[in-house]
């Protein structure tokens, strides 16, 4: 079944289409769900409730771009509206460790994608939000800033702080030592 | 350029990751949409309930409106034989010579039973008209269902403009007449204000054209079917007046109610119609009112208590006591009927509660007794004896009671429709409540004596008292038999309360808003 006949089958509104689209990108929403999460609990509701959405607009997909962009915008805009329903705490936090830079690509290229994804998940919520958003999803601090209704600067600084902690997790993790 | 390459690092990996899918989350999925269109459905049903609901209610609250003192049912009874132009004819004329040209008013149409056949030669002119004016095989299209259309075809030069209500226009939605569409038609014209009052279940014999039986060069309706015997009830208000003008103009007609019920029936069947006076319901109100009390006098007296004990008896004066109404609440339930175009008087009871507040502060003086033994030294020797002993306390007490009146009253009310609609209204409403029973509970411990005479002299518990009310009516319908309303209003307390055992005398006055639920039977 190609993407093209899933979609259309969705649109349709196949349960068996549906399915198949299911199975074939939950793995990697709920990567991104829980990216954006609090909580399992929390990026499972996303996850269903994105679905359910895209099975319900999957209609105003224009076949222009990826659809698995597509699909990632309309998680990434749910995930980001779930959020904003409690406060996300913008404060500056103190540094955990500012003296570890770790930007060696070697060192970075040995740490596998499911450790990656849980040091992000270590960030604070303001700091991770703003680094998935700027670094994952490729949103300008414009867009940002009117996602999270913040500032842009605030976007800024809390991207600045967020790769700072990020790096100086890792470094701990791997025992990186800067000279 | 270290730094895009760190995040291009982190991108890449985050952004092929893939998590494990919770085992349940396509069961919430699934259940999520079918939940979600249980409640499309749920909404959908609701909504045609409400549709369905608001229909019967339009249907139902039209045929139930009271212009007067109530509805005009017009009970139509045929006794079928062959009815044939011929006879129809000869009964019309008898009647027409019985009763020529004599038009009966509203007011007779509400005394009881009346024929409508002595309306026949009336009925029979407005044939007349009809039949000279809507030929057969006309091709009545919208546009010549307009009301000024249809009058200028009717009645040339007779056309009362003043009297045309624009609304008409819309009166008729199909686009041709047929079959009985000239009775429809009328209906509709009753109906084009709005105004219509009533329903019209077609006689069996409806198939009789009036259009194409316009062929009669006698201007007479030929019936050549054999009809049933059939009932049919039709309601109707002043408003047709307005209505029936159009096609009937006052200049030419002066058009009573009774006549028009007959319009409908007559342009069915020639058959005599009966009316009768159906009177308007009984109401029954249930209502609850908060409201906020206040008095209009305060006589204020030294008040004092003595409560006495085995051994003591505690004297209380008071220096200053203060008074204050707190919020009440009543019950009620009433009686009411329309007893005119717009008015309605009700009776009933009324059962409330109205707090206040005392705070008395004042010098109080216990004086305890104890028995003692006393040693006797005497000629009898020395023994003990019993005697009392006497010690004397004083100090400031200060006293909080929550008080209550209790009342039962008998509401007598007028209501007069200022602004009547057929789904709310606004009354202006003004009566008495007679105050039948008052009683007053004190909470506070031990009989308060006043100087205040007033309150000596009633001893009695009871109080009765009369209060004057005025107050605004506002009420709406919810169904064909129940309907709601809110009622601010004053009660001003026409008599002082003098109820024993209360701390003053003093009139109570409240304004407060009831509200509650009319039932009708």
């Amino acid at each position: 079944m190609t993407e093209q006949e899933i979609i259309k089958g969705c649109i349709r509104k196949k349960a068996a289409a549906q399915r198949v689209l299911f199975d074939q990108y939950a793995g990697r929403m709920m990567g991104l769900c829980l990216r954006y999460a609090k909580d399992q609990q929390q990026a499972q509701d996303i996850l269903q409730l994105g679905f359910i959405k895209i099975f319900d607009y999957i209609h105003q997909y224009k076949g222009t771009g990826s659809f698995e962009g597509w699909m990632k915008k309309v998680f990434v805009s749910i995930a980001t509206r779930e959020l904003s329903k409690r406060k996300i705490s913008f404060d500056e936090l103190e540094k955990a460790d500012n003296a570890t830079n770790v930007e060696d690509p070697e060192v970075l290229s040995k740490i596998s994608e499911d450790e990656i994804h849980q040091l992000i998940r270590k960030l604070p919520d303001g700091y991770r939000i703003v680094f998935n958003l700027f670094v994952i999803e490729g949103y300008t601090h414009e867009e940002i800033a009117s996602m999270l209704s913040i500032q842009p600067t605030t976007s800024r600084t809390q991207l600045l702080k967020a790769r700072k902690m990020l790096q100086s997790l890792i470094a701990k993790q791997y025992n990186v030592i800067t000279v | 350029m270290k730094q895009p390459s760190f995040d291009d690092i982190i991108r890449k990996k985050a952004d092929t990751y893939e998590a494990p899918v919770p085992a349940d989350a396509w069961g919430n999925i699934v259940q999520g949409k079918k939940k979600k269109r249980r409640v499309l459905f749920f909404w959908w049903i609701v909504g045609l309930l409400l549709l369905g609901a608001g229909t019967t209610f339009l249907y139902t609250g039209v045929k139930e409106k009271t212009p007067m003192e109530g509805n005009y049912a017009v009970t139509e009874t045929k006794e079928l034989k062959e009815n044939t132009s011929a006879n129809n004819r000869k009964d019309r004329g008898d009647e027409a010579t019985a009763i020529k040209n004599d038009f009966i008013t509203d007011t007779t149409a509400e005394k009881g039973e009346k024929t409508i056949a002595q309306y026949d030669s009336n009925m029979q002119s407005l044939k007349d008209t009809i039949n000279k004016n809507l030929l057969p095989g006309d091709a009545f299209t919208r546009t010549n269902l307009d009301p000024t259309t249809i009058h200028k075809k009717e009645l040339p030069g007779k056309r009362d403009t003043k009297n045309k209500p624009e609304k008409n226009k819309k009166a008729f939605s199909k686009n041709t007449l047929a079959g009985n569409d000239l009775n429809v038609m009328i209906t509709n014209a009753y109906a084009g204000n709005n105004q219509l009052t009533g329903t019209d279940k077609t006689p069996a014999n409806e198939n009789v054209n009036p259009i194409n039986s316009h062929q009669d060069t006698d201007g007479s309706v030929d019936k050549t079917n054999t009809a049933k015997e059939v009932e049919s009830e039709v309601n109707f208000t002043d408003a047709n007046v307005v209505a029936i003008s159009i096609f009937f103009p006052k200049t030419t007609y002066e058009l009573p109610n009774s006549l028009l019920h007959s319009i409908n029936a007559h342009t069915n069947s020639d058959l005599p119609v009966k009316i009768k006076t159906q009177h308007s319901r009984w109401k029954v109100d249930f209502g609850i009112a908060p409201s906020l009390s206040f008095r209009g006098s305060n006589d204020l007296m030294p008040l004092s208590r003595t409560i006495l004990t085995t051994d003591a008896v505690t004297t209380f004066k008071a220096d200053e006591t203060k008074i204050s109404l707190q919020p009440g609440i009543a019950f009620s339930i009433a009686l009411r009927k329309k007893i005119s175009k717009n008015i309605h008087l009700g009776i009933g009871f009324q059962y409330a509660v109205i707090k206040e507040k005392i705070f008395m502060s004042g010098t109080e003086n216990i004086t305890h007794y104890s028995i003692v033994k006393k040693l006797v030294n005497d000629n009898n020797g020395t023994y003990l004896v019993n005697d009392t002993a006497k010690a004397f306390s004083s100090g400031k007490r200060i006293i909080n009671g929550l008080n209550s009146y209790i009342t039962l009253s008998m509401p007598v009310i007028m209501q007069m429709e200022i602004f009547p609609h057929r789904f709310y209204s606004l009354e202006f409403a003004v009566g008495v409540y007679l105050n039948v029973l008052r009683n007053y509970k004190n909470s506070i411990q031990g009989n308060f004596v006043s100087n205040n005479t007033m309150l000596k002299e009633t001893k009695k518990t009871t109080g009765i008292g009369v209060d004057f009310f005025s107050g605004l009516r506002f009420s709406t319908t919810l169904n064909k038999r129940i309907g709601m309303f809110a009622e601010p209003g004053i009660r001003f307390n026409l008599l002082k309360n003098k109820n024993s055992g209360s701390f003053n005398t003093k009139h109570i006055h409240q304004a407060g808003v009831g509200i509650g639920l009319t039932y009708s039977f």
